[in-house]
């Protein structure tokens, strides 16, 4: 499951993940992405690698230059994180699917997983 | 993961836990090369011997849709960037149902079919895509719904003669078809019954055409599997006619042509609520373009409630042409003389979506 039992995404209903700011400036900053297993040949095999901006979506556009092709696993053609890829920011999860939304800071740890759902 | 060797035939056959690679020397005895992105669904895949590459449309439904590519069958690699709508457009490609090459008049040249339904071209095999727009932008567009499988754009028949002609089959809408490369459409609906619609008249969307092959002798002759029959059509008469007289049931989702003019092949299912062989495995044959048929069934499977999608029968274009049916129960038919016999390639594969062979140069 993608959405905690204790808060719908839909809802708009504030609760201790993390929360979302209007208009995020992509500025430079230094995030740890840890990758999951079916992203690591991406980056050569690397589980961990560095990436920087202000929100995930400067964050996965840099990504993206790195390892290119990366960003598209990762966002759907909308822009939107995918129905079934789950972001965390220091352990929060992710609950705004609009990537420019969601501030990162320097020295955060990002994780990519693909959701568990198989049943 | 064993080598292909070079004078081979192929069979590609993709399911829903990855893709498996067989190969033969004389058609009887096949050999596994090996399976590839396991687990993830390969919703097609085919070697192309004009290009001397093999594609797969590889749809994870974690992290998307992407096209592959091998000139080994037993080393992939991804493409750079997979199809994808603009996002203003507001729609996102699910999955790649098909990737076809240009053919002799666009070499160098890729096509795929996309759900939501869509074309999309490649010029660099697949590293990138351009959308073609003429087709998503037809006036029919907010009309268009999806079938049980999806809004997909399944086939794609480039024309032999000229790059800047194509067939295409989305469900549930319609064949389309384009004469100017793809700058604009029309439907090809003239002689498609319309019983289905409350009022039994012709619409310009609402078929659901099933499965599309081009005749390889006469390239202006096309043959259709849809939801309520088996159509012909040909480009002189512009129009559909219903060849399905003589088959055991109209529905059915596979379609393939022999290597000869005229011969086609078909598996009909009983009814779109049970989707099954009807009580055994049969094929059907015809050579005189659809005027009769005949029921082919030594060594096929008896009692058999088996279901073949819409991908499941393919051709190899050799002579006397090998046919092969992959089933979603995991087995792979064929036949090496035009469906007079039958052999098993494989049973217990995971379950079946596509097959393609072809000879391996």
């Amino acid at each position: 499951m993608r959405t905690p039992s204790r808060a719908p995404r839909s809802t708009g209903e504030a609760f201790s993940i993390r929360t979302v700011l209007p208009g995020v400036k992509g500025e430079c900053v230094a995030v740890e992405v840890v990758l999951p297993a079916a992203l690591r040949e991406y980056a050569k095999g690397a589980s961990r690698v560095q990436a920087s901006g202000r929100s995930l979506e400067v964050l996965l556009a840099d990504l993206d230059r790195k390892f290119p092709g990366i960003r598209q696993r990762i966002l759907a053609d909308t822009g939107l994180i995918r129905e079934f890829v789950v972001v965390f920011v220091n352990g929060d999860q992710v609950m705004e699917g609009a990537p420019e939304r969601v501030p990162i800071q320097d020295g955060d740890t990002v994780h990519i997983i693909p959701s568990v759902a198989g049943g | 993961m064993a080598a292909v060797p070079r004078g081979s035939t192929v069979v590609l056959v993709g399911t829903r836990k990855g893709l498996y690679v067989f190969h033969s020397k004389d058609r009887k005895r096949w050999k596994l090369a090996g399976r590839y992105f396991e687990g993830v669904p390969v919703h097609s895949a085919r070697y192309d011997p004009q290009e001397g590459v093999a594609w797969a449309a590889v749809n994870s439904f974690q992290w998307g849709p992407l096209v592959h590519r091998s000139k080994t069958l037993t080393k992939w690699t991804r493409g750079k960037a997979g199809p994808a709508y603009s996002k203003k457009s507001g729609w996102s490609v699910a999955k790649i149902w098909n990737v076809v090459g240009g053919g002799p008049a666009a070499p160098g040249v890729l096509y795929a079919g996309v759900e939501p339904a869509g074309l999309f071209r490649s010029e660099d095999d697949g590293d990138s895509w351009k959308l073609v727009d003429g087709l998503t932008s037809h006036a029919t567009r907010p009309k268009w719904t999806p079938g049980n499988g999806g809004l997909c754009l399944h086939t794609i028949l480039p024309d032999p003669k000229s790059a800047k002609r194509m067939v295409v089959g989305i469900s549930a809408v319609a064949v389309f078809s384009t004469e100017n490369d793809g700058d604009t459409w029309k439907t090809m609906n003239d002689g498609m019954t319309a019983r289905w619609f409350p009022d039994h008249k012709p619409h310009d969307v609402g078929y659901c055409p099933h499965k599309l092959a081009r005749d390889p002798e006469d390239p202006n002759t096309i043959y259709q599997q849809h939801h309520w029959g088996v159509f012909r059509w040909d480009d002189g008469r512009g129009r559909w006619l219903d060849v399905s007289r003589g088959l055991s049931s109209s529905f059915g989702f596979g379609l393939a042509v022999g290597s000869d003019g005229g011969s086609a092949y078909v598996v009909p299912l009983k009814s779109d609520g049970d989707r099954t062989t009807l009580g055994e495995m049969a094929v059907y044959r015809t050579r005189n373009r659809g005027r009769a048929w005949q029921r082919l069934t030594t060594g096929l499977p008896r009692p058999a409630h088996l279901t073949i999608l819409r991908e499941g029968v393919g051709s190899d274009g050799q002579d006397p042409v090998g046919v092969y049916i992959a089933t979603e129960q995991g087995q792979v038919f064929s036949t090496r003389d035009g469906g007079d016999h039958w052999d098993v390639i494989a049973d217990n594969l995971a379950p079946a979506m596509s097959v393609t062979a072809g000879a391996y140069p």
